[in-house]
């Protein structure tokens, strides 16, 4: 292990697979070998391993003892479609657990072409103390965020993108970063360098900031892509995977609708949640589509584009770029996930208006999902009203004024809700439900209740499943399939998306993997990284003080029937404390 | 019988995605299907009734809702 200071940029030796660790108060920087506890893992299980070797599971989110870590997956860095995904992780300041929030973008190419396996920030610097930390080639080098501190993140990543070239990737956080507000999330760039790609949930955004990070600069110029092991067998591998990923039918529905086709489909199964999780479908609901939102995009044209790709080489193209009525772009991309907690959650019934607000949050560096649970709750406590678009702003602008109550809806659902005597707050383990309404889709409870994250659908949604989403005794099964493919793909640095391409052609995981490493591992490598990865997490949230007390949904979603299925979330405790049983 | 039809996504039919159509007493989501002319394998896609998961055998009843959805989208 080398120790270097770094007030001057370093010479590295020469690339290499390598775990940088920073540490924030001293400015010291180290590369070290990869342990070969490490060295099969990537992505969101490199996370809970080094979480769960390294970082005191009861210890402070916001404190010195925390640690942030960047970690690609494992078959991140050569533009296979859709699997470049960086993992950010800590122990999450909303939740008290582990925590690993995902984003597309541009981070985990760069990291893995400077050789980065985990990038581990330590410790944290005297309060006020700002700094961009810019890595490439040479080495590491902390430069001043004093002139960016109070700055939105699109007027901050304009600015690094003049200061260090465009030719980088930038994760950076925002006023709500800075402010080390628990919904505060660490935004990257995708490949047009728009700096929206939000490692959103959980809070790692309040983590960067309690380390007095503004940015992180990657710049891999000159920098060669990771090698490959068995080059031959690699791209065998990858033309059978790229193949059936293109050839799915889904893969065209996401490319012509993207993830807003979700909202006539959860709308369909009673499961949209509609005005504080009161009902599960929204009268407005077509307004709020992903058909009507592609018509308005080709309708308006301009910078307007209903396919978008946020990562180089991306075949799929979920994404979109929203522009207003005169082509101007208002926001990219606009999801489902905003479109469900800042639309119909709250009575919103206008796209233009969600994408407005889209990205006032996403300057802010907030995770959209907390923040409309949070005004949602907002509402029942008597603060706002539904279908005011406007005053949701006025909330925003409040949080980024730093004022009591903006602080108060930017620390999330559960706290605006103790505040505000709310009993009707949709979050597990502190963090908030998204846009699938538990009690009408329970598979996708169940992963609510039961994953390490905190309610997180990406974790492990059901709704593509071929099940009664009202019965409750079928869905742990669903939850459990879900969530460990989940837990594998993040691993992998794969999109979930690219769960299509890879169901199509499972063994082209292992074939991949064993060309890239030269390993030998089997055919059920996928559920074998997912469950490593769910136990490592399990492991670390029992340590913090996790019980399966925790491993529930809020009481009165079992007590409430909601229309217009009039269903209440109904699967027994026994069920859910069997999920982890394998 | 009346029966509300919502197609979604590339099942949209000249850009009308919600239909109302006649049919039989006594007819099935299967012959609803075949009267769409919806093609799509059983296995990608998944309809719903009334909220709920159904299957082509079901019978419809006047006034029912049923949802066409290829594959599935979302995030």
């Amino acid at each position: 292990m080398k120790n270097k200071s770094s007030d001057n940029n370093q010479q590295l030796p020469t690339w290499n697979t390598l775990v940088w660790r920073i540490n924030t108060r001293t400015k010291v920087v180290s590369q070290e070998p990869v342990s070969s506890a490490w060295s099969k893992l990537g992505g969101r299980g490199l996370l809970a391993r080094i979480l769960l070797d390294e970082v005191l599971p009861t210890c402070e989110p916001l404190g010195a003892s925390n640690k942030l870590i960047f970690s690609p997956g494992l078959l991140v860095g050569h533009m296979l479609s859709s699997c470049d995904r960086i993992s950010i992780g800590c122990k999450s300041p909303l939740t008290g657990g582990v925590k690993e929030a995902n984003a597309g973008g541009t981070t985990g190419l760069h990291m893995a072409a400077l050789g980065i396996k985990g990038l581990i920030l330590e410790d944290q610097p005297s309060s006020g103390e700002w700094s961009v930390i810019y890595i490439n080639s040479d080495g590491v080098r902390f430069d001043s965020a004093k002139d960016l501190i109070g700055w939105g993140v699109y007027e901050s990543s304009a600015y690094l993108l003049e200061r260090y070239g465009t030719k980088v990737a930038i994760a950076l956080i925002g006023p709500g970063g800075e402010m080390q507000l628990a919904s505060a999330g660490i935004q990257n760039l995708d490949k047009e360098g728009i700096p929206s790609r939000i490692a959103a949930r959980g809070g790692v955004g309040a983590v960067m900031g309690s380390k007095g990070i503004k940015a992180i600069v990657f710049d891999s110029q000159g920098s060669k892509k990771p090698p490959i092991a068995h080059p031959e067998e690699y791209k065998q591998a990858q033309k059978v995977y790229s193949k059936a990923l293109l050839e799915h039918p889904q893969t065209a529905i996401y490319r012509d609708y993207g993830t807003a086709a979700m909202t006539r489909i959860s709308n369909g199964f009673g499961g949209l949640p509609t005005r504080n999780f009161s009902r599960g479908t929204f009268e407005s609901a077509e307004n709020l589509s992903g058909e009507t939102m592609r018509q308005a995009l080709l309708d308006r044209k301009g910078e307007s584009n209903p396919t978008h790709a946020c990562m180089p080489g991306c075949t799929i193209r979920c994404s979109n770029i929203y522009g207003n009525k005169d082509g101007k772009t208002i926001v990219s991309p606009l999801e489902y996930e905003t479109i469900g907690l800042m639309g119909s959650n709250l009575g919103i019934a206008d796209l233009d208006t969600i994408a407005q607000l889209n990205r006032e949050v996403n300057d802010l560096g907030l995770d959209s999902i907390e923040i409309g649970a949070a005004l949602g709750v907002a509402v029942e406590g008597g603060l706002i009203s539904f279908g005011n678009g406007d005053q949701v702003m006025e909330f925003l602008t409040q949080i980024r004024r730093g004022s009591p109550i903006g602080r108060l809806i930017g620390s999330g659902a559960a706290i605006t809700g103790k505040v505000l005597g709310v009993i009707r707050v949709p979050v597990v383990k502190g963090q908030a439900m998204s846009a699938y309404e538990p009690r009408a889709i329970k598979g996708t409870g169940v992963t609510y209740a039961t994953s390490p994250q905190g309610a997180d659908h990406t974790s492990g949604l059901t709704i593509r499943a071929k099940v009664d989403h009202l019965d409750p005794k079928v869905q742990v099964d669903v939850s459990r399939k879900a969530q460990i493919n989940m837990a594998g793909y993040d691993t992998l640095g794969a999109c979930i998306f690219a769960g299509f391409g890879f169901g199509a052609a499972s063994e082209t995981i292992r074939d991949l993997l064993n060309a890239r490493y030269g390993w030998q591992v089997e055919a059920d490598i996928l559920h074998v990284l997912g469950k490593e990865t769910l136990s490592l997490e399990r492991e670390f949230n029992r340590r913090a003080g996790f019980t399966s007390a925790h491993d529930r949904l809020p009481e009165w979603m079992t007590k409430e029937p909601l229309p217009p299925t009039q269903a209440v979330f109904d699967v027994t405790d026994e069920d859910l404390d069997s999920l982890f049983n394998w | 019988m009346i029966i509300v039809v919502h197609l979604h996504t590339i099942l949209q039919q000249g850009g009308h995605n919600q239909l109302e159509i006649e049919m039989p007493v006594g007819s099935t989501i299967g012959e609803l299907m075949s009267l769409l002319n919806i093609g799509l394998s059983l296995e990608d896609i998944i309809i719903a009734v009334n909220n709920r998961t159904a299957n082509i055998d079901q019978i419809l009843q006047e006034q029912d809702v049923v949802h066409f959805i290829p594959a599935i989208s979302g995030g």
